[in-house]
C-alpha cells in the first residue's frame, strides 16, 4: 500500500498540467513509446508535453522527494535530534552560495548545478573536518553545521550585494526551489548519486536503530560508530546535494514527511526509512502538482512545502504525544 | 541627627551646566529628525506616485537624487545632467552607454546599492531636493522620506510606453524643462505613431502571437511589453495577471508556452553575449519546445526588453525593430542603423550612439541569417 501511493499520486500528477490532455489522450501517448504504428497521427506537441515535459518533472519529484525525506529521517535518528532537517550540516548554504557564484560570476560556463553540488559537498567536509577533533562528536557536528550554514549564509549576502538585478532574478529564483525547468539531463546528472545515497541509506536503516542507543551500546553490539555515522553521512550529503542542485532549495520534506511516518508505524527506522522515501516522493508529487496547477503562475515549491509543512508541523507538536525517536 | 547639607562645588556647577547643554542639544536633534515630512512653505504641487502615494513635490528642483535609472535616464535626455547630485549603483555599472551620456556620471556619488538599501547620511549631505525612486522596491519610498523629510516619488514605465511618456511629462515638469520634455513627447509620439501606421495594415488576427522570455529565464515573462504590439504582435501573456502589484511580469510553466505555440518568441538579449542565461540557440535546440511554431520556423529572435526598466531611446529603436521582425516586408526598408543613430541624437544629443550599443550586445546581429 505504502509503496502504491507514489505509484497512484505519478498517475494522477501526469494528468496535471497547463496543457489540457484527457487520460483517454494520454494513454494513446503512452502506448504511442511502444508501438508508433498503433497511434498514428498523434500531435507532436502532446508526446513532447509527456515525455519531454511532464515525465522528466515528476520522475525528479518522485527522485528528490524520497532523497529529501530520507535523509532527514537518516539525519534525525543519527543525532537523535526530532528537529534535524537535511540541511543541517550546512549543504543547503553551501549549494546556495555555489549557485550564486555560478550565476552571478562564472556565467555559462560553470552551470549552477555543479557548482552547487561542488559546493554544497565542500560545506559539509568543512563540517567534517572542523567537528572531527572533538570529543563529543554528534553535538559538535550539529554545532558545526550550524555555524558552516551561517558562514556560506554571509557569503550569499555578500555575492547578492554585488550581483546585478537580472543575475539576482536568477539567483532568488532558484534559491526559492523548482522543478519547472526539470529536463533528462538533469534526471541523468542527479539521479544516480540520490539512488546511490538512498540505497545505502535504506540498507543501513537497522544499523541506524543501534546507533539510536549509546555509543558503548552500540560497540557492545559490534558497531563501528564512527565508521557508521561517517558512512550515513556521507550518504546523505551526496544524496541532498545532488537533489538540491538541480531543484535548487526544497525545505520542510526531510522534517515533516519522517514524523509523519512515526506517527503511523512508529520509530522503528528499518520501516521508516523506506516509507519515508514513499511518503516524500509521494508529498513532492502532490505539492508539484497543486504549484502547477493551482493559478496561471507557477508557485514556487519551496514556498508550497512550507505553507503545507509549517502549519503540519505545528499541529504534530501541538497534538502528538508519542516518542519521537 | 542633623543630616549634612550637601554643597555644591565649582566643578559639580561646570558638571551640571555641561551635561543639561548636552541634553539640549541631544532632544533638540531627535526633535527635528523625529519631525520628518516635508516644511510646508516649499511644497508646491501634490502627485500621485506608482504606488499610491501622494507627494508634495516643491516648485522648482535644483537637486535631484535618482534611485531609478529609467528616471536618471531621463533626467539627461530632458537636459537635466547637471541637476543630477546622486544615483544608484546600476548605470555605471551595467549600462555601456550611459557614461556616455553623462560623462559626469562617473564621479557622482552613489548611494542605493543593489540590496535596494540606501546610504541615507549621504543622501542628506547631498541636500536634494527630490528623490525619485523605484516602485519595485515598495519599502523604500515611505521609509526614505520619513527618515530624511526629503519628497521621494516613486514612478516608472512598467513596460507601457504612455507611462514613460508621462513619467517624462512630470520629471520635465518639476526640472523646468517641460518644453524639451513635449518635444521628446512629440517625437516618441510620431515615430510609435509611423510604426503603428504601418503595422495596422495587418489585420489583426494575422498579427504574430509573440512569446517573450525574459530576466534570464524561459519561463519569466512581461505581461506587458507593449512595443510588441504597437510594432504589430501579440503578446500571447497579455490575459495573465501580473504576480506583484507593481511590476507586470510573471512565471509560468513550458508546458504553458507549448500551449501558447508562439510564431514568434523574443528572448531578451540586453546583455553582453557572454552573460546571456538564456539564448536564441537554447531555445532552438530544446527539445521540449521543438513543436512550437515558433522554433519549427525558426522565428527565435533576442531583443532589447528592459535594462533596469527602459531607456526612452533603446525602447523607440526596439519599437522599430520589433516592426522589422514581425512584418519584414513591410519595413524593409527600415534602416536601424541610421535610425538609431538618429534616435539617440534626438534623445540624448550624441553621435552614433546605436552604433556605440551595437558594439556592446551586437544587436546589428540580431536579424542576420
Amino acid at each position: 500500500m505504502a509503496f502504491a501511493l507514489p505509484v497512484v499520486v505519478f498517475i494522477i500528477s501526469l494528468n496535471i498540467g497547463s496543457y489540457p490532455i484527457s487520460p483517454r489522450m494520454l494513454f494513446k501517448v503512452i502506448l504511442s513509446v511502444f508501438s508508433p504504428s498503433s497511434q498514428p497521427g498523434l500531435p507532436a506537441a502532446l508526446k513532447d508535453i509527456v515525455f519531454q515535459i511532464r515525465l522528466p518533472r515528476l520522475l525528479l519529484a518522485v527522485a528528490v522527494g524520497a532523497t529529501l525525506s530520507v535523509s532527514g529521517a537518516s539525519l534525525q535518528a543519527l543525532f537523535k535530534n526530532p528537529l534535524v532537517n537535511e540541511y543541517i550540516l550546512g549543504i543547503s548554504s553551501g549549494s546556495a552560495f555555489g549557485a550564486a557564484v555560478s550565476l552571478v560570476f562564472l556565467g555559462k560556463g560553470f552551470p549552477p548545478q555543479i557548482v552547487a553540488f561542488v559546493f554544497g559537498i565542500a560545506a559539509v567536509l568543512a563540517v567534517l573536518i572542523i567537528a572531527r577533533t572533538s570529543g563529543s562528536h554528534i553535538v559538535a557536528l550539529l554545532l558545526t553545521g550550524i555555524i558552516v550554514s551561517a558562514f556560506f549564509s554571509a557569503l550569499l549576502a555578500l555575492v547578492e550585494f554585488f550581483a546585478s538585478p537580472y543575475a539576482l532574478q536568477a539567483l532568488f529564483y532558484w534559491l526559492m526551489g523548482n522543478m519547472s525547468l526539470a529536463t533528462w539531463r538533469d534526471l541523468a546528472l542527479s539521479t544516480p548519486l540520490m539512488a546511490v545515497g538512498v540505497i545505502l541509506l535504506i540498507m543501513l536503516r537497522w544499523r541506524m536503530n543501534v546507533l539510536s542507543m549509546s555509543d558503548q551500546e552500540a560497540k557492545a553490539m559490534g558497531i563501528s560508530v564512527r565508521r557508521e555515522k561517517i558512512l550515513i553521512i556521507v550518504a546523505c550529503t551526496l544524496a541532498t546535494a545532488a537533489a538540491t542542485a538541480v531543484t535548487g532549495i526544497i525545505g520542510w520534506i526531510g522534517l515533516v514527511v519522517p514524523h509523519l511516518v512515526r506517527m503511523v508505524v512508529g520509530v522503528d527506522n528499518r520501516r521508516v526509512i523506506p516509507l519515508s522515501a514513499s511518503l516524500g516522493a509521494s508529498f513532492l508529487l502532490a505539492a508539484d502538482a497543486l504549484a502547477r496547477s493551482l493559478a496561471s503562475f507557477e508557485i514556487p515549491l519551496g514556498i508550497f512545502t512550507s505553507l503545507i509543512g509549517i502549519p503540519f508541523f505545528l499541529f504534530l507538536l501541538k497534538k502528538s504525544r508519542r516518542v519521537w525517536l | 541627627m542633623i543630616w549634612k547639607i550637601p554643597t555644591t562645588t565649582r566643578a559639580h556647577s561646570i558638571g551640571r551646566v555641561f551635561l543639561l547643554a548636552l541634553l539640549a542639544i541631544f532632544s533638540s536633534v531627535l526633535l527635528k529628525a523625529a519631525r520628518g515630512g516635508i516644511p510646508e512653505e516649499k511644497a508646491s504641487f501634490k502627485v500621485r506616485d506608482d504606488l499610491g502615494r501622494e507627494v508634495s513635490i516643491p516648485q522648482r528642483v535644483a537637486r535631484v537624487i535618482s534611485l531609478q535609472p529609467e528616471a536618471s535616464r531621463i533626467l539627461v535626455a530632458l537636459g537635466c545632467a547637471d541637476n543630477l547630485v546622486g544615483f544608484d549603483y546600476f548605470l555605471n555599472k551595467y549600462d555601456p552607454l550611459f557614461p556616455r551620456l553623462c560623462p559626469r556620471s562617473q564621479n557622482l556619488p552613489v548611494v542605493a546599492y543593489p540590496d535596494a538599501s540606501v546610504n541615507l547620511e549621504h543622501v542628506i549631505r547631498l541636500n536634494p531636493d527630490l528623490i525619485i525612486a523605484s516602485p519595485y522596491d515598495t519599502h523604500v519610498p515611505d521609509s526614505l522620506q520619513q527618515k530624511t523629510g526629503i519628497p521621494v516619488v516613486a514612478v516608472s514605465s512598467l513596460g507601457r510606453v504612455e507611462k514613460l511618456l508621462e513619467e517624462i511629462r512630470l520629471i520635465g515638469r518639476v526640472m523646468g524643462r517641460s518644453e524639451r520634455a513635449a518635444e521628446l513627447i512629440a517625437f516618441f509620439q510620431e515615430t510609435t505613431a509611423r510604426v503603428s501606421r504601418a503595422a495596422g495594415a495587418v489585420a489583426p488576427e494575422h498579427r504574430p502571437r509573440v512569446y517573450l522570455c525574459f530576466w534570464s529565464s524561459l519561463v519569466r515573462t512581461p505581461v506587458i511589453y507593449e512595443p510588441v504590439t504597437i510594432a504589430g504582435g501579440r503578446n500571447v501573456a497579455q490575459d495573465l495577471a501580473g504576480n506583484h502589484s507593481v511590476s507586470d511580469r510573471t512565471v509560468v510553466s513550458v508546458e504553458q508556452v507549448v500551449r501558447w505555440d508562439p510564431d514568434i518568441i523574443l528572448v531578451h538579449g540586453n546583455y553582453s553575449p557572454s552573460q546571456r542565461a538564456v539564448t536564441v540557440d537554447d531555445v532552438l535546440g530544446d527539445k521540449r519546445l521543438r513543436s512550437i511554431k515558433a522554433v519549427r520556423d525558426k522565428r527565435v529572435f533576442y531583443t532589447f526588453g528592459f535594462w533596469s526598466w527602459w531607456d526612452p531611446a533603446e525602447v523607440l529603436i526596439e519599437t522599430l525593430y520589433l516592426a522589422k521582425v514581425f512584418h519584414p516586408a513591410l519595413f524593409q526598408n527600415l534602416d536601424l542603423v541610421k535610425e538609431g543613430n538618429a534616435i539617440y541624437k534626438k534623445v540624448y544629443g550624441i553621435e552614433h550612439g546605436y552604433s556605440i550599443l551595437c558594439q556592446s550586445i551586437q544587436c546589428d546581429e540580431w536579424l542576420k541569417d
